[in-house]
């Protein structure tokens, strides 16, 4: 959605355990009410939360841009489909008010949806969330579950992205100046196309996790074992603050 | 006298599926604080007995098998040998599994459940030790290859460690990310930490105090780094890799001209020729056999040391025309109307990297015509611009301005696409294309692409594995992955060799190749350079470049600096713009002869100076 936004501001400081468990409570409490002075609330909120951030909203601009004809989308089904009298008519499409407004709601609801879920992703490196829901989900060990461990193959995973794209650039345009074409003929054919350029990926990948898990082993990694971190989690009064906050919002919200 | 720290009595060690012994008995002691090289060609079990060292691997058997105390015949020692023995491996890339520098290099410590109090201050401690500071946010993807290694070794060592083996750690770096980790391990020797250095490079070796050849999972020598050299015959049957100060040695001795002793650096080199060569008799490092009468061509592998005649007899089977070309064909099978080399001409050609919506200038003006049958050498250092002009050339990128011509015709021209098809591209590490579950199969995929009838894709194959040294019959149903690093390499060469292109460029074709497959790589592109094919080599080997190309391009931070023949005296100066003059022109200089003159092989060089 929208991208890690290096900064030193509150929010970034803040435990992303907190942050997680704070947006996904707005979240859903945002979806619990309809009335727009409710949305209001939740509205403030975000841009609230945004302003502290100190995120450029160039930068959210860019990520959001995107899901905008998702949103443009939603509106419009609901302003054609939804019921109400219809203050004007062109064939089956029909316009009312009820319908406006149902729309505008839902519209907005979204965006504010978007905007509060930004503030997670855009102040809290991958790597940290991925940590954070590691910890969150340590009662699911009792299931046996491995969160830690999925946590971090979900950190390799991260940190080798851009590598794979590098490769995957340069497969490809190798196989290009030997002739491949990947952008005509029907699916299947072009499906067909990417068989010399899937094969050699999934190799690379192959031996790299091969080389990898030695390289781990290597530096005394045991599946497993516990281990400690470099930069533990750490709660800090203000993360109380956060969570105590956001209870208050989502208090105020439900009365309004 | 030191203890030992590594002890191993007869291990032996075989993968699964082989059906030979990777380690055979192996026999070997390290003493506490010693520095050891360990040599031998691929396959000779250099690495294998790396991860015996480290705990990561079980020997099939052995009498005694301990490393810092620990028995790694069992299960618990193993895991003990972890913690004391670090094990530094060749690929920066696949090492590093951290999101940032800092975090990779505690990576260790948390495995080990330091507190993090610890883990901080143990990870500061190694990071300015190997200067990382400033890097410690960055992400591995941005680092350099050298960067990428030392950070890898610095996390390797941020474990405390008795032990440190290096497992041909700059096989796959540039040449200044090599010097870089060299200098690292320089100063860990000098830390008094005990090194096992695991290489095929001669002058690594020149680190060590002992070396250790392996051959076929066994010692075959075990001695002094000056007794090393002082074996010829041992040197080139390893397929070691020298630098060119040991290259001329060897052609000079070829030709009854011993020096003194190896040399591995220029300085040692003038110093030996200097001094008048193997007057004294004490230092009698070559004993030059009847061979040595043998033809100017003649490889210097045509020397047998006096120790080789004492040796078994398979040992003395140093074919003429050197050990590596007995992988290649000797005479090519000629392809009868190879077709001629293309001529090419850039003029005003420019052109922009779109980052984040900011042009960034990548080519500026570069102007510069290649004649057809031409062999080019385009030097610049990382970052000048060559990728990008090559995939220019090719019309892989459209220039923002300016013309390319290819054999006169401009890229917007009929005929155009015709001619951009008659150009091959060898990009970086080329065996990453290789996809097809046989060599051949993989050779015909461009020439099939083309639409070529059957029996003229099967030439065209036949002829394209010929050249590169991999004879179709041998080769053609082997699997690619099968095939060595240097084997899949030339393979790929193959396979755009065989869409029979008029003129090749090539990036960075030698990077990361052991010395061996770099020998062999640099005789098929002679050889086609020879044929008539237009050759544009991207490099920042400039040794490499000068042997096998006349004329040069200077690329520095997108322009182009010098264009011409190159070393000649109305030509571009050996050491133009950011170039660092040819090892060979600089020994002329050293040696006080016309530099214009300069050879351009080790041969040649011995043959003029003999």
């Amino acid at each position: 959605m929208t991208q890690y936004y290096p900064g030193d501001s509150a929010l970034h400081r803040a435990d992303p355990r907190a942050k997680f468990v704070a947006v996904t409570a707005l979240a859903v409490a945002l979806f619990t009410r309809d009335s727009f002075a409710a949305l209001a609330v939740y509205a403030a909120t975000g841009a609230a939360a945004f302003a502290v951030s100190r995120v450029p909203v160039r930068w959210v601009w860019r990520g959001l841009r995107p899901v905008l004809w998702l949103i443009g989308l939603t509106f419009f089904a609901q302003v054609l489909f939804a019921p109400g009298e219809p203050f004007f008519a062109l064939g089956p499409f029909e316009l009312s008010w009820e319908g406006l407004r149902l729309a505008g709601f839902l519209s907005v609801r979204l965006v504010v949806l978007i905007l509060i879920g930004s503030v997670l992703t855009l102040t809290t490196p991958p790597v940290a969330l991925t940590d954070a829901l590691a910890w969150l989900g340590r009662p699911l060990r009792r299931l046996r579950v491995p969160s830690d461990e999925l946590a971090l193959m979900v950190t390799i995973a991260l940190r080798f992205i851009p590598t794979l794209l590098v490769e995957l650039d340069t497969i490809m345009r190798a196989q290009r100046a030997r002739g491949a074409d990947f952008s005509s003929g029907g699916p299947l054919r072009r499906a067909r196309a990417l068989v010399p350029v899937l094969v050699p990926l999934f190799v690379v990948s192959f031996r790299r996790a091969d080389e990898l898990a030695l390289a781990m082993e290597a530096r005394c990694y045991t599946p497993g074992a516990a281990r400690t971190r470099l930069h533990p989690l750490r709660a800090r009064p203000a993360d109380a603050v956060l969570l105590v906050l956001t209870a208050a919002l989502i208090a105020v919200a439900s009365v309004v | 006298m030191t203890a030992d720290i590594v002890t191993f009595e007869k291990v032996h060690f075989r993968y699964p599926g082989a059906d030979r012994d990777a380690l055979a008995g192996l026999d070997l002691r390290v003493a506490e604080g010693e520095t050891l090289a360990v040599i031998g060609p691929n396959g000779s079990g250099k690495s294998t007995l790396a991860r015996l060292l480290g705990g990561l691997a079980r020997p099939a058997a052995g009498r005694l098998a301990v490393a810092c105390g620990c028995d790694v015949l069992t299960p618990a020692g193993r895991l003990a040998a972890r913690r004391e023995v670090g094990v530094l491996f060749q690929n920066p890339e696949n090492q590093l599994v951290a999101e940032h520098v800092e975090e990779d290099v505690a990576f260790g410590l948390e495995n080990l459940g330091w507190a993090p109090a610890a883990i901080r201050e143990r990870t500061d401690k190694m990071l300015a030790w190997f200067d990382l500071v400033e890097l410690r946010r960055r992400e591995p993807h941005l680092l350099s290859g050298g960067q990428k290694q030392r950070t890898a070794l610095a996390g390797v060592l941020a474990i405390p460690r008795r032990v440190l083996v290096l497992d041909e750690p700059t096989a796959m770096l540039d040449a200044d990310g090599r010097d870089d980790v060299l200098d690292s391990v320089r100063r860990l020797r000098a830390g008094g930490l005990t090194l096992i250095i695991v290489t095929q490079e001669m002058d690594e070796v020149g680190i060590a105090d002992r070396v250790v050849a392996l051959e076929q999972g066994s010692v075959e020598f075990d001695g002094p780094c000056e007794e090393l050299f002082a074996r010829a015959d041992l040197v080139r049957r390893l397929r070691l890799g020298l630098p060119l100060a040991g290259e001329v040695a060897l052609a000079l001795a070829a030709r009854g001209r011993a020096l003194g002793r190896l040399p591995l650096t220029l300085d040692d080199l003038a110093a030996e020729y200097e001094a008048g060569g193997a007057a004294k008799g004490d230092q009698l490092w070559l004993a030059v056999g009847a061979e040595a009468e043998a033809p100017a061509s003649a490889e210097p592998s045509a020397l047998v040391g006096e120790a080789a005649r004492e040796s078994r007899p398979r040992e003395s089977s140093a074919a003429p025309g050197g050990p590596w070309a007995a992988s290649l064909p000797v005479e090519p099978s000629a392809t009868p109307g190879s077709p001629p080399g293309m001529s090419l001409r850039c003029e005003g050609v420019s052109f922009s990297y779109d980052e984040g919506g900011r042009p960034v200038p990548a080519l500026q003006d570069v102007s510069f015509t290649v004649e057809a049958g031409a062999s080019v050498a385009l030097l610049g250092p990382s970052g000048s611009g060559k990728s990008t002009l090559v995939q220019l050339v090719r019309g892989l990128l459209d220039p923002a301005a300016g013309r390319i011509e290819l054999d006169g015709v401009e890229r917007r021209e009929p005929g155009a696409p015709q001619r951009q098809r008659e150009v091959g591209v060898v990009f970086q590490t080329p065996e990453l294309q290789l996809f097809a579950a046989s060599a051949a199969q993989d050779v015909a995929f461009g020439p099939r692409r083309l639409g070529w009838p059957d029996d003229v894709v099967g030439a065209a194959v036949e002829a394209a594995m010929d050249v590169v040294g991999l004879p179709l019959a041998d080769f053609g149903e082997r699997h690619p992955y099968s095939l060595s690093g240097g084997e899949q390499r030339r393979l790929a060469l193959a396979g755009v060799l065989a869409m029979r292109p008029r003129a090749l460029l090539l990036d960075e074709p030698f990077v990361s190749l052991d010395p061996a497959s770099r020998r062999d790589l640099a005789a098929v592109l002679a050889r086609l350079g020879e044929r008539g094919t237009t050759i544009v080599l991207a490099t920042h080997d400039t040794d490499v470049a000068w042997s096998l190309c006349r004329e040069v391009l200077v690329l520095d931070r997108g322009r182009l600096v010098a264009a011409g023949e190159w070393g000649a005296a109305d030509g571009v100066a050996v050491d133009a713009g950011p170039l660092r003059a040819p090892f060979l022109v600089e020994l002329w200089r050293r040696l006080g002869r016309d530099a214009a003159e300069a050879p351009r092989t080790a041969a040649q060089a011995a043959e003029a100076l003999a």
